[in-house]
């Protein structure tokens, strides 16, 4: 065998490795397509957001207030799709100039009281990892907001610890302008792959 | 020359060896396959005793803690299961389908679909040789006793 051959031999098993890896790449999570993390619409010319830790505090930015609505959430098992409650679930966002986005407050009631499972909604805080952190109080979801589909979404680290168990993953809420009002969608609105969806949708009141 | 020669038989043997690694994943992946088939046709039929074979002692017990509960019993437990979920709708019970497969050492992790193509990462383990649901719901903790 000369040089030129072994040459050859290794570019082939080169090639037959990476062809052998490449289902392995393929099976990766995908993301939904036309996403951008460049500063959308809805953060141009938001003031900064100031951010505290101890204890948690957001301050400032484009305050997207969602009220109260009724949201439906569901959970995909094993078993198929099991209903968890209908629950009435407030929000608010703050968006920095440089689309980032927090949520300091996640309510989940039922009928205006906490009881039944919506009162057993608890969010903690999904940082990406195996275990969560949990939040008492509440500490501030941290997300991006991104370009889709020609729309603003903020797309946020949820985490929902419920008495099915802890749910997390990232979270996409739709944030759209039509004649000249805003509304929020989780339509539907998957945690991650945890099987947890949410399907809702709210009017914003913005304060910028 | 001779160098060919040596790096060509060191090619050869890491082929074999990569075959033989490959032939072992997807032993594994097959079995993994088998066991998430086994589980949802289970389910589908509700043939509770064959799903509580495919389920691990954490499955089972997870099952019984559910919404403020205490385990009393896999079949018994699934049972309860299905009456708290009696809302759903029958038709959308029909098996789930695997779109994605993860397999490392001991643990895996199948991405099960419905027909609207909802996703839930389900995990599995390998207790024994043999693949085993570790749960119904694609959670990663116990459920909370608030």
């Amino acid at each position: 065998m000369t040089s030129t051959h072994a040459k050859q031999l290794l570019a082939l098993s080169i090639g037959a490795a990476l062809a052998w890896l490449a289902p392995a790449q393929g099976a990766a999570p995908s993301e939904p397509a036309t996403t951008s993390a460049t500063p959308a619409g809805v953060a141009r010319g938001c003031p900064e957001v100031t951010v505290e830790e101890a204890p948690p505090s957001v301050e400032g930015g484009c305050v997207a207030e969602l009220p109260p609505r009724p949201v439906r959430l569901t959970v995909l098992s094993m078993y198929g799709p099991v209903p968890f409650e209908t629950c009435l679930v407030q929000l608010a966002l703050h968006v920095s100039p440089a689309g980032e986005v927090w949520m300091p407050t996640f309510g989940a009631d039922e009928e205006g009281r906490r009881q039944g499972a919506c009162g057993d909604i608890e969010p903690c805080r999904w940082t990406g990892g195996d275990e969560p952190i949990y939040m008492a109080p509440f500490d501030p979801w941290r997300g991006t907001i991104e370009r889709a589909g020609g729309r603003d979404v903020a797309v946020l680290d949820t985490c929902f610890d419920t008495c099915l168990g802890r749910f997390e993953g990232k979270l996409r809420i739709g944030l759209v302008r039509k004649g000249g009002r805003w509304r929020a969608s989780a339509a539907p609105g998957s945690v991650g792959e945890s099987g947890l969806r949410l399907e809702g949708s709210w009017p914003i009141s913005w304060e910028r | 020359m001779e160098i060919g020669r040596r790096l060509a038989a060191l090619l050869l043997v890491a082929a074999a060896a990569s075959a033989g690694c490959g032939e072992q994943d997807e032993d594994q992946r097959t079995a993994v396959r088998d066991a998430f088939a086994d589980l949802s046709g289970a389910l589908a039929r509700d043939d509770l005793a064959s799903a509580c074979v495919s389920m691990t002692p954490a499955a089972a017990n997870h099952i019984g803690s559910l919404a403020h509960g205490s385990p009393r019993g896999c079949e018994r437990d699934l049972r309860r299961l299905f009456r708290l979920t009696r809302r759903t709708d029958p038709a959308s019970r029909r098996r789930l389908r695997l779109v994605r497969l993860t397999v490392d050492g001991d643990t895996a992790k199948v991405l099960a679909a419905n027909g609207e193509g909802w996703t839930a990462a389900l995990p599995f383990v390998r207790v024994e040789g043999e693949w085993k649901a570790n749960r119904l719901f694609a959670v990663t903790g116990p459920p909370v006793n608030h």
